[in-house]
Parts: C-alpha cells; sequence; structure tokens
C-alpha cells in the first residue's frame, strides 16, 4: 500500500483560509438580504391590502350613485338610494350576474327597525333588508345611506337611515 | 486501433450532445415560464384596470378626468360584445419587455362598464388619459368611460367642448392629451385632428345631423358626452357600446315602470308605464343611427312628462 505524501505550502493554507472566509461572508450577506426582503415584502403586502380595502371601500360608496340604486332627484342628494326600485330590482332574474367580482349586495335599514328581516312582496316597506346578490364566502364593508321612497301616508317622499352592505372574495 | 481515442472521442461527443440537450431544455423552459409569466401579469393588469374604473365612475359630478398610470408601455385591448342581457365588456393587456410585445392576457369581462376607446389602445409614455361622462335617456344609464393614448386636437369646438375640455385640464393647466385650436394649421404634427362643422381632419363632426366621421364611417350621437365618446373610440366599439348602453336602459326601463305601477297604487298618478313600455320596444335598437332617431325622441318626451310630475317623479 502506497501512502501518499502531499505537502502544502504556506501560499495554499492562506487561499484556502481566504475561500472560507469570502463563503462565510456570502452566506451571511446572503441571510441579511433575505431578512431584508422579507420584512420589505411584508410592508409592501401591508401597503397593497390598504390600498385594495380604500379601492372597495370607494366602490361601496360609489354604489348609491349607479342608476339602479341613484334616488330620483339625486341632484342634491349623492347618499340617496331609491328604496322602491331596489325592491323592484331584486325581482329581475337579469340581473343576476350583472355585478361581477362582488359576492354580496345588501340594503339593511338602520332606523326604524321592523319586525320582518327580509322585504317579500307581502312585507315591503315593513321589512329591513333587500338582499341583492348573496354568493357566501366573502368579506363585507358597509357604507350609510339615505333610503328614499314616496311615502303613501304623508302623500310626499320619505327617507329613512340605512347602509349599503358589499361582500368581495380574498380583499387582503 | 487506438482504443483510448475512441473511448476519448465519444466522451466528447456524449458531453456535447448532453450538454446541448440540457442547455436546450433550460433555456425553451426559462422561455416558457418568462412568458407565462408575462401572461399572469398582464391578466392581473387588466383586472386591476377593470377595479381602477371603479372609483373614476360619476355620482353626482358631470364629469371626470383621471390619469392610469402603468409599470412599462402597455397595450389595452377593447372588446365588445352585445350579448346577453346587458351586453360583455371585455379587457385584456400586453406588455411591452425586452423590446418586445408580449402575448394578449387572458380576458376580464365586466357587464356595467362601458368603455369607449380604439380597439386596442396604446400607452403612451406609460399612461392613459380616461374622461369619465354621465349619459342620461331621459334616466342615468351610465357612465362613458372614454380611454386614449394618443393625442387630439380640436378644431374650432363648439363653445360646450371648448368649455368641458378647459373645465377638466383646469383652464389648460393639466394635459388632458386634448388640445383646442382655431386652425388645423397649428395643431401638434403628431395629434389627430378633429374638425368641428367642417371637413379635412381626421375625424370630422357634423353638429347639425350630430355625426362624427371617422375613417369614412358615420357615427350618431346625441348630447356632448356621447360625441366626445364617437371621437375617441373605433367605430365597432362605438356602435356595440351603443346597443349595450340601450339594453341596460331597457332593463331600467323595466324597472321604472313597475315602480311607476307601484306608485300610482300608492296615490300617486303618473301615466308614465305605457310611455316606459314604448321606451322598452324602441330601446331595442341596430345601430346608433336608430338611437338617435328612434330613443331620443321618446326620450326627450318622457323627461318632459316625469319632469311635469311634482311630488312623484318616477326617475
Amino acid at each position: 500500500m502506497n501512502l501518499l505524501h502531499v505537502k502544502y505550502s504556506k501560499g495554499q493554507f492562506k487561499i484556502q483560509q481566504m475561500v472560507f472566509i469570502i463563503v462565510a461572508i456570502i452566506i451571511l450577506f446572503g441571510i441579511v438580504s433575505v431578512f431584508f426582503v422579507s420584512i420589505r415584502f411584508s410592508s409592501l403586502r401591508g401597503d397593497v391590502d390598504d390600498l385594495r380595502k380604500e379601492a372597495v371601500l370607494t366602490q361601496v360608496r360609489k354604489m348609491a350613485g349607479t342608476p339602479e340604486f341613484n334616488w330620483i332627484s339625486s341632484d342634491d342628494c349623492s347618499s340617496c338610494v331609491d328604496l322602491d326600485k331596489l325592491f323592484l330590482l331584486k325581482e329581475r332574474n337579469s340581473y343576476k350576474g350583472f355585478w361581477t367580482d362582488v359576492s354580496l349586495i345588501k340594503i339593511s335599514r338602520v332606523y326604524p327597525l321592523y319586525e320582518t328581516s327580509e322585504c317579500t312582496t307581502e312585507s315591503y316597506p315593513r321589512c329591513n333588508e333587500i338582499t341583492l346578490v348573496n354568493k357566501g364566502d366573502f368579506e363585507a364593508y358597509e357604507s350609510f345611506v339615505s333610503l328614499c321612497r314616496f311615502d303613501n301616508e304623508i302623500k310626499q317622499t320619505k327617507c329613512e337611515l340605512g347602509k349599503i352592505l358589499m361582500g368581495f372574495e380574498g380583499v387582503s | 486501433m487506438n482504443k483510448k481515442g475512441i473511448d476519448f472521442t465519444f466522451s466528447w461527443i456524449f458531453a456535447i450532445i448532453a450538454g446541448a440537450v440540457i442547455l436546450a431544455s433550460a433555456i425553451y423552459i426559462t422561455s416558457q415560464l418568462i412568458n407565462s409569466s408575462d401572461v399572469k401579469r398582464d391578466t392581473l393588469v387588466a383586472g386591476e384596470l377593470a377595479n381602477l374604473l371603479n372609483p373614476v365612475e360619476t355620482n353626482l359630478e358631470d364629469n371626470k378626468y383621471s390619469v392610469i398610470e402603468f409599470a412599462t408601455d402597455t397595450k389595452v385591448y377593447n372588446e365588445c360584445s352585445t350579448d346577453g342581457a346587458f351586453g360583455i365588456q371585455r379587457l385584456s393587456t400586453a406588455s411591452k419587455s425586452r423590446d418586445e410585445w408580449s402575448e394578449q392576457s387572458v380576458r376580464k369581462s365586466v357587464y356595467n362598464k362601458y368603455i369607449f376607446s380604439r380597439k386596442i389602445e396604446e400607452t403612451k409614455n406609460d399612461k392613459l388619459n380616461v374622461m369619465v361622462n354621465p349619459i342620461f335617456a331621459p334616466f342615468k344609464i351610465g357612465d362613458i368611460i372614454s380611454i386614449y393614448g394618443q393625442k387630439y386636437c380640436f378644431v374650432n369646438p363648439t363653445n360646450d367642448i371648448e368649455e368641458l375640455i378647459l373645465d377638466l385640464s383646469a383652464d389648460g393647466k393639466q394635459d388632458i392629451g386634448i388640445n383646442i385650436s382655431t386652425n388645423i394649421l397649428s395643431c401638434p404634427a403628431n395629434s389627430t385632428k378633429v374638425c368641428f362643422d367642417r371637413i379635412g381632419c381626421d375625424i370630422n363632426v357634423n353638429t347639425m345631423s350630430k355625426v362624427v366621421s371617422k375613417s369614412g364611417k358615420d357615427m350618431y350621437y346625441d348630447g356632448d358626452n356621447l360625441m366626445l365618446g364617437a371621437i375617441l373610440s373605433d367605430y365597432e366599439i362605438y356602435e356595440c357600446q351603443v346597443k349595450r348602453l340601450m339594453k341596460r336602459a331597457s332593463e331600467l326601463a323595466v324597472v321604472y315602470s313597475k315602480k311607476a305601477i307601484y306608485v300610482e297604487g300608492s296615490g300617486c298618478s303618473n301615466n308614465l308605464v305605457s310611455d316606459l313600455q314604448n321606451f322598452i320596444l324602441v330601446a331595442n335598437i341596430n345601430n346608433s343611427r336608430d338611437f338617435v332617431r328612434q330613443v331620443i325622441p321618446i326620450a326627450k318626451d318622457l323627461e318632459r312628462r316625469n319632469n311635469e310630475l311634482a311630488s312623484c317623479k318616477i326617475f
């Protein structure tokens, strides 16, 4: 059996030492940069979530101004919705799927409240809710509005406090 | 025979072939991954673009102007279909990277937006101008969302249009991509010239007969908002969007006619039901000419009669 005699010079040792140090520095920098990037991304994700929530809230507030919701004399009321129109809209099958990316659209009365929850032909207008879309699985956002309609008893327009609830999938 | 020589040659040939195969497949897989991520990114951009158009819609405001900034040069593909109860607005994008346009992204479909633009609208300095104008006939039907990247020069526009452009551009302080000029020769060279009540421009508007002529085709309009939509759109997109708007108007008229019956039962006499039902019938139009000739006269009559109802207006 032959034994191999390898001779290492001083210079070779130095090179080896330097390589180890360089590798260690690279690993250290790698760890630091991974740490930095993860922190940066988490704050970026937070910013994106905030922006999305803001956009969603704007969409909810804008809903009262759409042709299907807006109150007839909305020249002076941007947050007034036409309750009669919304109740009649509920019956229209053609509007199913009209609002894409929205899992919930509900108009809810805040005050005064009646005994019946969901509005039907029998209970309207003495009811509390009109649900236009409900697909389940959503994150809901709301905006306060005035629910206006022509009131038979007082023979003029009557507005009550309500809110629009809209649900979206995966906002954050 | 030199065995060592044969063995050496084979290993080299094997190494070269195997290396080439590995390299080629690596390049192919990488380029595929880049392409698919480009399409994925552009699809997200198309989706975000549709969402970005929500806040710019009008509420009580008359008209609005906004700018959408993109991360890179982007093409926006506008497709319009009249299928279904409300028609479909489809949006997709393609972006420029490494001096090449990516594939057209997956299309995002929306039903409640009406985008008036050319079929392919390209950003200018990574920006697109967005002008939003509501449309009433006789009730609010929706918003005309005009998207444009190129420059326009309006030669001798009507006072109302001039006022509108000055209003949106904060008296000319903000560049909204539309210049106003008294002479066609004063227009910037790279702009699309729009003549009002005269000919000789890329687009000619006849305000008397309410026609916008572009590439030899006539688009009929009623009101300044629809006129702007016609100027900034391709013929096919304009005609399709007007039909879609009328589909929505028809659906809204159904709701209003039901409301008219309902409030009549509550002691609010209006006699609008038959007129609204007539409106529903004529709203089924084939082109913008039908819209101006058939729908507008009935819409104006409905508006007048509705305004006469003091306390119980229907719309």
